[in-house]
Parts: C-alpha cells; structure tokens; sequence
C-alpha cells in the first residue's frame, strides 16, 4: 500500500468507526471494496475482478459450512447477503463508469456475473438448508483451502495456472510464474482457523457480516495480523470509543508505521542484501552490514504495516492483536518466534505443533522426547517456510529455524543444569543476556539470505563470503 | 495522563512546526550537500555518482558539491601525491565499464611515480556532454589541490545546447561563470527563468533532492562492501559495437555543412578553466573515436559526427590551442575500431589501456620536469 492509499484508508476508516448505526455493514462494503481496490493487475490475465470475488464468494461458503444452523438465518444475514452482492454488481458497473483510479481494468459483463452469481447463491442457499455439516465437509473444505495455496504458493503451479488462463484468453502469458492474489494467504489461514475450530466445537455463533469482516477486515487484509475469530467478533461487536485517547491511540500507531515503512524499511532497502550485492562483495564485514540492513529492513517493513493496520483497526474501534515485540532483542530462538509474526506462530501452535507433539506422546507407545521435539520443531518451521512459498529456498529456510530451536531447546537444558548456578551476578546475567540476543539475531540473520537471494546456492555461497572463506 | 491529550491541538502543534522548520530551512539553506560521510565512514568513491539505469549501486544526485564529497578526490591530499583530475564526459567516467576498469584506475594500476611522489589519477568525468558543466566541476574540483588537470573534449561537448538535470542542479554556479567569463549558451534565458522559487527551497520542496543526497550516503555502506558502481547485469551483454555503416545524411544537429561551427563553440570555457586552475597545468585531449569504414564513411565518421562538422572542429581546437598555447594532444583517430564498445566516444578496458599509452608520457613530462 502507497501513503496516498494509507490516507485514503484512514479517512474511511474514520468515517465507518463513527456511523452509529449500520457500522458492520458498512465496514464489510468497504473491506469488499478494498479488496477489489488494492488487488494487483497482472497482464495478460484480468484478474482484477475474478480474484476479490473469489475470496468473497469462498468466504461466504467457509461460513455456511462452519455456521450452527440457527445462526444462518435469512432474515438475520440478507442485508450482509445483499451488500456483498451489491458491492460485486457496483465493481462490475464500474465498466460504464470507468473509475481508472479505482479499477483500472475492464470488468466482465454483467450477464457473466449476474450467472456466476446466481450459481454460487443458489448453490450457498442448498448449503445453508442443509443443516449442520459431518467432519468429511469440513475435511474437504481444509484440504481445497490448503490445496489452492498451494497452488498460488508453488512457482511452477502458478506459472501453470497463469498460462491455462492466458491461453483460454488467447493470449501470451508472458512469463508470469506468480499469482498475486491480494490477502489470501491470510484470508485462507483465517478461514482455517475457523474451520478447526468448528471440527473442535469451539466455534462460536456469527453473522455472515461479522464472519466476513472477520477474514476480510480491510487494516489486516495485506499483511495480517491473523486474528482469532471470537477475539475480533467481541471487539466489531462491542468497538472501543474515539474519544481523544483514541484518536491518539491510532494515529501514533499509523505514524509510527508509516515511519517504519515509508522512511527506514524503504531506506534499508537501497542497502538490504540482495542478489547483487551477494554476488559482487569484496569485503566480509561490509557484506554482514549489508545482511544486517536486510534483517532490519524486513523487521521494520512488516512491523510496519502492523502498526498501521492496528492503527487503522484503532479507528474503527477494534484493537487488533500484536504481531511483533522486539523480536531482535530476544535472548534465545523461541524468544524470538513468541515475538516474530505472533499471530502467525500462535496459528501453527494451535493447529500443528501443539496436536503434532500431543499425538506423538500419547500414542500408546510414546515417542521419546528429544524426537519429539525434533520432529515437531522441525515440521512446523517448515510449514511456516512453505507458508511464504513452495521454494525450496523456504523449506531450507524452515530447516535452518526448525534445527535452531531444537538445538536452543536441548542447549537449554544441558545449560540451565550447569551454569545458572555460577551466573548469579547480575553483570554475568546481563552477559549472558548480551550473548544470547548478539547469538540469537546472527542466526536469524543468516537465516534471512534463504529470504533475500534466489537460490540455495546463492545463499550458501554468500554464507562462505560471510565466514571469509569465499 | 494519556486523556491530558487533545488531539486538535497536537494536529495543530504539528503543523505549527511542520511549516516553521520548512521555513526556516528555506531562509537558511544549510549546506546538505557538502556534508558527507564518504571519506569519513565510507571510502571515497572511484567515479562520480552517476545513475546507469539499474539504481542498484548508485543515484543521480547531480548537484556538484554533493557529487565531489562522495568522491576519493574530496581526501585531504597526502604529502607523497601528484594528483591528476581526469575532466571529460561519459567516456571519461567510463560508461559500461567497471570502476577498476575505467581509465583513472587503469592509470592508476600503472602506479607511475615522480620525483618519489605516487602519480594518483581522480576520474570527475560525467556522462553529459558539456563544456560548462565541465567548467562547474574544474571550478569545484580545483579546491582539491591538483598538480595537473588532463581535459578531454570533443565536438559536443564544446557546443553545449541544452539544460541538462546537471546544470539545472547548478544553476547558480553556471549563470556566474557564464556572467564572469562571457559563455555562450542558447538556453541561458532558460535557465535563469529556472530560479527556484520560495516552496522550491523548503524541506518539502526539496524532498526528492534529499532523499537522493540521503541514498548516496547509505549506499556507502554497498560501496564499502563491494566496490563497485553500476550493476554490470546490465551489462557487457547489452552492449551493442559501433556498426562500420553510418547513415546517408551530413546533418549535425540539424545542421548543414555550409555552417559555420567555429562561431559555436564556447572556446571562452577553456580559457576559464585555465584561469580558474591558476598556476596548475591543464593538457587538453582531443578524446578519441570510433573512425566508421564501411557504407556511407565518406559522408560521415561514425553515428554522432559527419566529416564537415568534426574536421572544422578539429581545425578550430588546433588553431585555438596554438594561439592561446595550450597543452593539447589530438588523439581523434588513434584508437583502432575494435576497441570502442557501445557508441562512438566509449572506449573498451583495453581501449582505455590504449589511451593511456598515449596520454602517459606527456602528463609524466608536464608533471616531473
């Protein structure tokens, strides 16, 4: 998101947390908005208008599937059902309007929609009749989900896929290998986090309104936080005043974002490490400079946009959850990630290392502990890797962190059992203190050259530069 | 305390001080681009900051000051140095070249000694062909206590037609010298119209400056770590040789071989710099280039110059240089075609040894005799 976008953002924001009345229905018309606003255009493919739908479309299906029956009411969900297919059928007239600095794209024609439409209610209202939905829906649902990131995730897939479409339009593809869908990697793992809690019978009862602003919610769409469902739904419902106390609140939140973005991430981002400048060092203490520019570059850019979405969330009166705390001056690596995209790492804890590691040690033949944590560490870091792309760079990337915390964890204990008795003074703790976080953040920093250069090879070949050897 | 807090009167406070300190530095204009930390955090670097197109390694700044204290030239002086300022355009900087490849660190690599003293060539060449521009750098650069100026000129350079970004970004400097030693320039009313206006001079009027001046010093830090200056991704590949066919027209510049070019060309620079350089010698060079031989060769030498307009240049130089009695070295032709690289004037790595060849044993002469 540009300044101008943030501004404009701010101001609607402004404008929906005041509305007294109809405030959720106007925050799900403007979420639904921003998702066709912000969604980027990727020639030859007029994505524009197919992906935002897509997500509206998958998210009211999420919700009928995970909804208790009494909650799915046509009566208490018409007006969300009506603003959402209103807001599809105003993008779609933008075609007479031509609005370039709002959708700059052509949109389908309105039969195309008004046919797509009627498919996916007709299909939404058998659903929603059905009553309650087994474990194998759900099932299915969780498996399409992940498989469909996937797909996005994968180069070669999404290179696949844009091709399939581009020759379907009788067009060159161009060598697009991404599909840039706005917030889905967000947008998916909310809808799974609802989904596993309804097969765990924690889900609580909710509108299609509070459901959709829930995943869509326009501060959180591009770079989270992830949320949880009841968490969010208990502040829409019950929004905290603009009084003075928040108008300071939220815009020291936004300014402290914008200036972490716009002024020092942007900055860093002439000297973070790059492909270039890995391959053409000459000097290794420069060269951990300029890694050290790109750790802090990708600190500062996404803690960023977090200040500026919980500002902007401050706005509407819902204080969204924090995604960073000081993660850099963590003494150890679990530290760290309680402290890095927290919401993230809270997500895979709920819903894989915390089963994973259950499962192993309550089968009836437990696995030892060690392995235990091996495994688990290792699997859920590389989950996380594959989160951020199916490349083999994330998945050596989720290794590299997986390893770190086994090997913090095991150090740990032989350590705790044999020096905390002699680090008693509180110089040899702040030492120790000192060590762990210097330890911690050049593991983390060399962990991110998996991040910033474009192969395995081009990452290992900077390590060596980096040790002197190369 | 927090509810102590009105935010009109922060929102206002805010802006209070927002147009106070643009004001002010308006009024003040505190010297930003002579501050640096090159030479000080940063090694010097080898070439004038000059954006080829990647901004990978560098950023146009163009405002003379900032460039030169980016620049190693910008070092105080050791007691065992002759410095040699190295003034020309794109193919003294050394387009499509490396740093350590381009002629000053080539020369250097020679490490020519005299009279015990080390020979140390600065390249302050910049990609614009202009005689002015070249004056503004001579005129900067001469703070620098050089023991001789090598000047390499040709043909466009000595008539200077437009308002580059660079004399935009010095346009006070370059309305003086045209005031002070009577330079001809076709846009001069131009640039005077260009004077900036109040809005111009504040923080926010000049954010894009800053910002880039801001760049320069952070990029030292890739300066430091790799020693280099442009992305050479974008390059050699992309680097098309000169063809032996030119086309069939004698225009220069829109220009027909009845004109008089002589009347053009801003001879007075020359003189300046001299008299700006006082007591330190200046040799000229007639920069060398690409001679075309195949269709069309007898109209024209290359893509940039037809037959007519550079022999009455190369005339007009000779003649010039004797009555003044300059220093001067004609090299037009002594660089066979396979050492140039993407036009008429680049010279390859071995086309810079060449010319180094050339030029050496007269700045060694003008040095240690």
């Amino acid at each position: 998101m540009a300044i101008v976008e943030i501004a404009i953002l701010a101001c609607i924001a402004v404008f929906v947390g005041w509305l007294s009345k109809g405030r959720k229905l106007a925050l799900l018309a403007v979420s639904a908005l921003v998702l066709y606003w912000l969604q980027p255009h990727q020639e030859p493919v007029n994505l524009m208008f197919w992906l935002p739908t897509l997500t509206v479309f998958i998210t009211a299906l999420s919700w009928i599937i995970t909804a208790k029956p009494d909650s799915r009411g046509w009566k208490e969900n018409r007006a969300a059902v009506i603003v959402l297919l209103g807001v599809i059928t105003f993008v779609d007239l933008n075609r007479f309007f031509q609005f370039d600095w709002f959708f700059p794209v052509e949109t389908p024609r309105l039969q195309w929609i008004a046919l797509v439409i009627l498919l996916v209610s007709g299909m939404a209202f058998t659903l929603a009749r059905l009553g309650k939905f087994n474990r194998f829906v759900l099932m299915l649902a969780v498996v399409a989900l992940i498989g469909l990131l996937a797909l996005i995730k994968t180069p070669s897939m999404a290179a696949w896929l844009f091709e399939a479409m581009a020759t379907l339009r009788g067009k060159e593809a161009g060598g697009q290998s991404s599909l840039a869908w706005l917030g889905f990697s967000y947008v998916s793992f909310r809808l799974l986090h609802t989904i596993f809690d309804r097969l765990a019978g924690r889900l609580p009862s909710v509108s299609l309104a509070e459901y959709v602003n829930y995943v869509i919610f326009f501060p959180a769409i591009t770079a989270g936080p992830i949320d949880r469902v009841e968490r969010f739904v208990a502040g829409l419902n019950s929004p905290l005043p603009l009084d003075a106390e928040g108008w300071v609140d939220a815009g020291q939140r936004i300014f402290t974002g914008l200036f972490k973005k716009f002024v020092v991430a942007d900055a860093l981002a002439w000297i973070a490490l790059n492909e270039a400048f890995a391959r053409d060092a000459q000097s290794t203490g420069w060269l951990w400079t300029l890694l050290y520019a790109y750790s802090l570059r990708i600190y500062f850019d996404f803690s960023g946009y977090t200040d500026i979405a919980i500002g902007l969330g401050r706005l509407l009166g819902v204080r969204l959850p924090e995604n960073f705390e000081k993660p850099y001056f963590k003494s150890n690596l679990t530290q760290f990630w309680n402290s890095w995209h927290i919401t993230l790492t809270q997500w895979f804890r709920s819903y894989f290392f915390n089963p994973l590691t259950r499962a192993m040690r309550s089968t009836s033949k437990p696995v030892s502990l060690w392995v235990t944590i091996l495994v688990s560490q290792v699997a859920t870091m590389v989950l996380i890797g594959l989160w951020h792309g199916v490349t083999v760079n994330f998945i050596v990337w989720g290794l590299w962190h997986g390893c770190g915390l086994f090997i913090q964890n095991r150090w740990s204990e032989f350590a705790r059992a044999r020096f905390s008795a002699r680090a008693t003074s509180l110089s040899s703790q702040r030492l120790f203190q000192f060590a762990g976080i210097f330890l911690t953040f050049n593991f983390v920093s060399l962990g991110w050259l998996f991040f910033a250069l474009p192969s395995p090879e081009s990452a290992w070949n900077a390590m060596l530069k980096l040790a002197g050897v190369l | 305390m927090r509810s102590d807090v009105h935010p009109l009167r922060l929102v206002a406070k805010a802006l209070l001080l927002f147009v106070f300190v643009n004001a002010a530095y308006a009024l003040a204009q505190p010297p930003v681009s002579s501050l640096s930390l090159y030479n000080v955090m940063f090694p010097g670097r080898m070439r004038l900051p000059f954006d080829d197109g990647s901004s990978t390694y560098t950023v146009m700044i163009d405002d003379v000051s900032a460039m030169l204290a980016s620049h190693a030239v910008a070092k105080p002086k050791p007691e065992d140095e002759y410095r040699v300022l190295l003034i020309g355009d794109s193919s003294v900087w050394g387009e499509t070249l490396l740093p350590n490849e381009s002629i000053s660190e080539q020369w250097n690599a020679l490490n020519n000694q005299c009279k015990g003293k080390t020979i140390k060539f600065y390249n302050l060449g910049y990609p614009h062909p202009s005689v002015i521009k070249d004056l503004i750098i001579v005129e900067e650069s001469v703070e620098y206590d050089p023991d001789l100026i090598v000047w390499f000129t040709t043909l466009n350079s000595l008539i200077p037609r437009r308002i580059s970004a660079f004399m935009d970004a010095n346009r006070e400097d370059a309305l003086r010298l045209m005031d002070t030693y009577d330079l001809a320039f076709p846009e001069r009313e131009t640039l005077i119209q260009l004077e900036p206006s109040f809005y111009q001079r504040t923080i926010i009027g000049q954010r894009s400056y800053l910002n880039r001046w801001f760049k320069l010093q952070l990029l030292g830090f890739v300066w430091s770590a790799d020693r280099t200056d442009m992305d050479m991704q974008y390059f050699p590949e992309n680097v098309e040789g000169n063809s032996p066919d030119v086309e069939d027209h004698v225009l220069y510049r829109q220009m027909e071989p009845t004109t008089d070019l002589q009347k053009l060309m801003v001879f007075e620079a020359f003189a300046a710099g001299q008299e700006i350089a006082g007591v330190t010698p200046i040799l000229f060079v007639n920069e060398p280039m690409f001679i075309a031989s195949g269709e069309n060769s007898d109209l024209r030498y290359n893509r940039g110059y037809p037959r007519w307009a550079y022999d009455q240049y190369r005339e007009a130089m000779r003649e010039e240089a004797i009555r003044s009695q300059w220093k001067y070295l004609d090299l037009w032709n002594t660089i066979p075609p396979e050492y140039f690289s993407d036009t008429a004037l680049h010279l390859s790595a071995e086309g810079e040894r060449l010319l180094i060849e050339q030029v050496d044993p007269l700045v060694k002469s003008m040095l240690c005799q």
